[in-house]
């Protein structure tokens, strides 16, 4: 690890400890005669224009955020392991319509579908973070699929075939372990992408709920503010860049590593 | 028995099966939505009674199953008949028309200059080290990194409102296409300058290269004269995954912006539930997406005429 | 071609897209709005009402500033004693061709109007028009009405002419281009008398954009201007914001059907707690009232909005069994005292008012969890809701009926509250069959003093709008609500 993602993740764990730390203000709590306050020591970023205290409300959008990105990637990882794999052992024509069927969803608009999804699922952490899967799995079976190909190109897995293990077992047993590494790096960069999208679900807004503010949501409700209180909209802003820059940088392949460009390798298949 | 037939099927007819596949998918999740187009319509107005919600149904074809409802919009796009919007009531096929031209603007035109300014980046930073290297690193990253309509924000108060360089929102067509173009070209741009740049590099390290060097070239000159097609056909394959995301980053930008593209229509679509207009719009989106990948292989190939292994 | 060449070329380009010239021309007029007509033809959807807020359409009749139906293309109404209508129109009046208006094309509009548009025929069914002579029209209309001035001056009844197929207008400006959803291209009506500015209306997909192009100087008027930019906007030189009250009303719809809400004790209780001035603050504008229409009508009840009271709230709860607990949230044989409070994102007021009666109902131990709703009449007419915050015009033709029989009444088909009132009913009916004006008045009132009391709909505020305009503009007196957007006497200062 370099020294750049190291500050961040100081810097992330200071701003999570504040956080916490100013969790004893209501988040809800307004405030008519201390609107638009500045930073004090009560509120340690200020008040919005309802006297609400700005850090209590991006805490939650940060728990929030958290959770959203781990219930995607939970439902990516196992749905792109379980089926990727399954394609890879099956092999012959259901392999070949699972990988259709992979670079399909791959293919379908992130963004859209998962809005029309929340749209009328409402914005909740666990309908945002499904929505968001909905799609997103196919790039992380495509991995899985690669990776196991390869795996079963391999000695051990000829070896343990032909010694009559059950593909499926021997899947578990042998390809498994191998993909795990891999499929953990190219989750946390997708990480990025993750919080990323779901930014903009939240200030696309549909279906969200005011009493939860999401960062995306907060720079929606805030942008006006870029001209008398900046501190508004920049810090759900700064928020974002720096919780994406750092999965980002964490899970950057090292410097000689250069992406791939063949059109099945995971560097191929970003965001 | 048949498995190799199968297979064979799958090959060559399982791309447009499941394209057509995935658009039925999308419809009827579509359709599963709740809520009333016949509300959203009337809400403008303040309000009817139950027999007027109950013509404008009947109008609407709403009565009808929700299956039946989707053959006869199928059925008459294969007439070329795309319908008409529930909400606005006009021909979706109008609708489209006016706005796609400002969508593929841009879409396309992020992307395309998107391509060439990190092309160009890659270019730049190939025989340097340092601070060259570094922008197209950054630029990688934080394109990744940043939100489409939180760059759109910040452009709008620096070239809008504090400099005044420009009109955003009522400018002529240069000046409305400007700020959004950029944003698509600059998110972008990243990802391709740091293939192409790789690519640059794999040249570099090359025996030819420095053979070529030999015979007296500049680095600069070999570069570009030798292994610039190679980054080029590189920052093309880097491309395909931008061409799924334009669709919701244009959206979004599109939002930003108030462009009346289909970006801002189609989120205006889903709050009124207008099940034409959506399923209109995601038949387009897939339709891109699979065309654009084709073209981008086929330039591929005709750039690179080396046989390639399948798949 | 060496890099540098090519990346010096690259920046030449960027530089000209940048650099884009930003001539103006200097009589046009740039309006910013957040809805456009969907189409011009008056016989869908709500294009009229669209189309007279733009400056475009006129009616036979319309609601004056003082809240009041005035003959617009028409000069009089009578009815007959079979219940059917004479109206006389204005002589010498034109369409924007220079043809002049007559009772023929009148009778021709609207009666393709109120077969096609089913907007049309909600206060009366359909009409049935039929020239008598050139300036005299006979009216009749499916169920009786005694107010056929007012159903006339209802949003879908505009006036217009088919030529080719294109519908032609009678409003001060004619329209030269049309891109839907973007915007629209008026030229001033030559047959309209007086002189004007060619006019753009751009149209918005939200508010907040609209008011950065305001302030970036690219509009004369914005329209509607969410509170949060008003700060930011006074600062900003060149610019004039004004206020003006709307005849919009703000509600809260509380679900008479379910939960605790039931119990009238609770509503009451709520009714009692709200702070209608910390609502006003919040906003920027707006007057406290728990009437169901503005002050500008004679039938608006007149009295005042009480100040929150929370002790009589508190009273109230521990009357209806509802105990504070240990949390600070009131609870009955177990129960928590739970509610929603929903809203709609297209009345950006609405979602900001949320956060505040949250805090207000908090106070006195009510639990609410905040929800938007896209789409609000869905919602309301599933009931699936325990608070629903509404914006309402609930007088578009000046008259209280519409709104009294359409959203309170029991079998009314907007009754969101679900709440049932005999003696209300009764009243409302008296009004439905009553003509005379005053009576009309005392009946309206005395309607709304009985719905106040069962709290079954909370008035909150009437609001006011800001619109913002620019140096030229700056004289221009923004009154009507949004039904009348662009008028005649709108004009640029010399």
């Amino acid at each position: 690890m370099s020294r750049v993602p190291a500050a961040l993740v100081v810097a992330a764990i200071v701003v999570a400890a504040l956080a916490i730390a100013s969790r004893t203000l209501d988040p809800h709590a307004i405030d008519l005669s201390a609107r638009l306050a500045g930073p004090d020591a009560r509120h340690l970023l200020g008040t919005d224009h309802l006297g609400r205290d700005l850090l209590a409300r991006l805490s939650i959008g940060a728990g929030r955020t958290v959770i959203v990105l781990a219930i995607v990637l939970a439902a990516c990882v196992s749905a792109g392991i379980a089926i990727g794999l399954a394609a890879a052992i099956a092999t012959g024509a259901t392999e070949m319509f699972l990988l259709r069927l992979m670079q399909t969803a791959a293919a379908l608009p992130r963004l859209v579908i998962a809005l029309a999804v929340t749209s009328f699922t409402g914005l909740g952490l666990l309908s945002a973070g499904l929505a968001i899967a909905l799609t997103g799995w196919a790039r992380y079976a495509l991995v899985a699929h690669g990776l196991a190909r390869e795996v079963m190109g391999r000695e051990h897995w000829r070896a343990a075939v032909a010694l009559g293990a059950h593909p499926f077992r021997a899947g578990i047993r042998h390809i498994l372990p191998v993909i795990i590494r891999p499929m953990r790096a190219f989750a946390g960069a997708d990480g990025a992408r993750i919080v990323v999208t779901f930014s903009s679900l939240a200030f696309l807004g549909l279906g969200a709920d005011t009493g939860n503010p999401d960062w995306g949501a907060m720079i929606w409700e805030y942008r006006l503010f870029l001209f008398d209180a900046p501190r508004l909209p920049l810090a759900p802003l700064v928020a974002i860049v720096g919780v994406a820059l750092a999965l980002q940088l964490l899970f950057e392949p090292p410097k000689d590593s250069r992406p791939a460009v063949q059109s099945s390798s995971p560097g191929h298949l970003e965001r | 028995m048949s498995n190799s037939i199968l297979r064979q099927w799958i090959a060559r007819a399982g791309g447009p099966a499941i394209l057509v596949i995935a658009i039925l998918l999308a419809l009827l999740l579509i359709r599963a939505m709740p809520g009333d187009p016949v509300d959203v319509r009337l809400a403008a107005t303040g309000g009817a009674d139950n027999q007027t919600r109950a013509e404008l149904r009947q109008q609407l074809g709403l009565n009808d199953g929700p299956l039946q409802q989707l053959f006869r919009w199928i059925t008459g796009l294969m007439r070329g008949d795309l319908g008409r919007s529930l909400a606005s009531d006009r021909p979706i096929a109008r609708e489209i028309a006016a706005r796609l031209p400002w969508s593929i603007a841009i879409g396309g035109g992020g992307l395309a200059f998107g391509v060439a300014g990190g092309f160009i980046l890659a270019l730049l930073a190939a025989p340097r080290g340092g601070a060259a290297r570094l922008t197209s690193r950054a630029a990688a990253i934080l394109g990744q990194a940043t939100p489409a309509f939180g760059l759109g924000l910040l452009m709008i108060w620096l070239f809008g409102v504090q400099l005044q360089w420009i009109r955003p929102f009522t400018g002529g067509l240069t000046e409305r296409l400007a700020l959004p173009l950029l944003v698509i070209a600059l998110i972008v741009c990243g990802p391709i300058s740091r293939v192409a740049l790789a690519a640059f590099d794999d040249a570099r390290a090359a025996p030819w290269f420095t053979a070529a060097r030999a015979k007296g070239l500049s680095e600069n000159a070999t570069l570009f004269r030798h292994a610039g097609k190679h980054a080029f056909l590189a920052s093309l394959a880097g491309l395909t995954p931008e061409l799924a995301w334009v669709i919701g980053g244009s959206a979004v930008t599109e939002v930003v912006f108030s462009v009346p593209g289909l970006g801002g229509w189609v989120v205006e679509s889903i709050g009124a539930r207008d099940y034409v207009a959506l399923q209109a719009y995601l038949a387009l989106a897939i339709c891109w997406v699979a065309a654009s990948h084709a073209g981008v292989n086929l330039a591929r190939k005709w750039l690179d005429p080396r046989p390639r292994p399948l798949q | 071609m060496t890099p540098r060449l090519i990346s010096r070329r690259a920046l030449a380009v960027a530089a000209l897209l940048m650099l884009a010239p930003v001539a103006q021309a200097a009589e046009r007029l740039t309006i910013g709005l957040t809805f456009l007509t969907a189409s011009l033809d008056p016989a869908e959807g709500s294009a009229g009402w669209a189309l007279v807020s733009h400056g475009v359409g006129e009616k036979l009749f319309t609601v004056g500033r003082e809240g009041r139906v005035v003959g617009q293309l028409a000069q009089s109404a009578q009815q007959m004693d079979d219940g059917s209508w004479r109206v006389t129109l204005r002589p010498s009046r034109s369409f924007s061709d220079g043809t002049p208006v007559t009772a023929q094309a009148v009778a021709e509009a609207l009666q393709r109007t109120t077969e096609r548009n089913v907007g049309a025929r909600t206060t009366a069914g359909r009409l049935s028009f039929e020239p008598i002579d050139p300036l005299t029209l006979k009216i009749a209309s499916e169920r009786p009405t005694t107010i056929m001035p007012s159903v006339l001056s209802e949003w879908a009844y505009v006036v217009y002419k088919l030529v080719n197929n294109k519908p032609v207008f009678t409003g001060a400006w004619a329209i030269s281009d049309f891109r839907p959803g973007e915007r629209l291209e008026l030229t001033p009506n030559t047959h309209f008398g007086g002189e004007r500015q060619p006019i753009t209306i751009r149209r918005f997909t939200d508010s907040q954009s609209m008011t950065l192009a305001l302030r970036s100087g690219e509009l004369d008027m914005a329209f509607n201007l969410p509170p949060e930019s008003l700060g930011m906007l006074r600062a900003a030189p060149n610019l004039t914001i004004k206020t003006f009250a709307v005849a919009y009303q703000y509600l809260a719809w509380l679900n008479t059907r379910r939960g605790p809400l039931a119990d009238v004790r609770v509503r009451q209780a709520i009714a009692a707690a709200i702070d209608r001035d910390g609502i006003a603050t919040a906003l920027g504008a707006g007057e406290p009232t728990v009437s169901a229409f503005s002050r500008e009508y004679p039938f608006s009840l007149e009295a005042p909005a009480p100040k929150a009271d929370a002790t009589q709230a508190a009273k109230l709860l521990d009357d209806a069994g509802w105990v504070r607990g240990a949390d600070g949230v009131r609870a009955k044989n177990g129960e928590r005292l739970a509610l929603t409070l929903w809203a709609y994102p297209q009345r950006a007021d609405l979602v900001t008012m949320q956060p505040i009666l949250r805090a207000q109902l908090q106070a006195i131990g009510i639990a609410i969890e905040t929800r938007i709703a896209e789409n609000a009449n869905d919602l309301a007419r599933r009931a699936d809701f325990d608070i629903l915050l509404w914006a309402q015009h609930t007088a578009p033709a000046a008259d209280p009926a519409f709104f009294l029989n359409l959203f309170l009444a029991s079998a009314g088909a907007n009754n969101y509250a679900g709440w049932s009132s005999p003696a209300f009913d009764a009243v409302v009916d008296r009004l439905n069959r009553v003509a005379d004006e005053k009576t009309r008045i005392d009946l309206a009132r005395n309607a709304q003093t009985i719905a106040m009391s069962e709290a079954a709909a909370v008035f909150l505020l009437t609001p006011a709008w800001h619109v913002g305009l620019s140096q030229r503009l700056r004289d221009y007196e923004p009154w009507g609500s949004d039904y009348a957007i662009v008028r005649p006497d709108l004009s640029a200062r010399r």
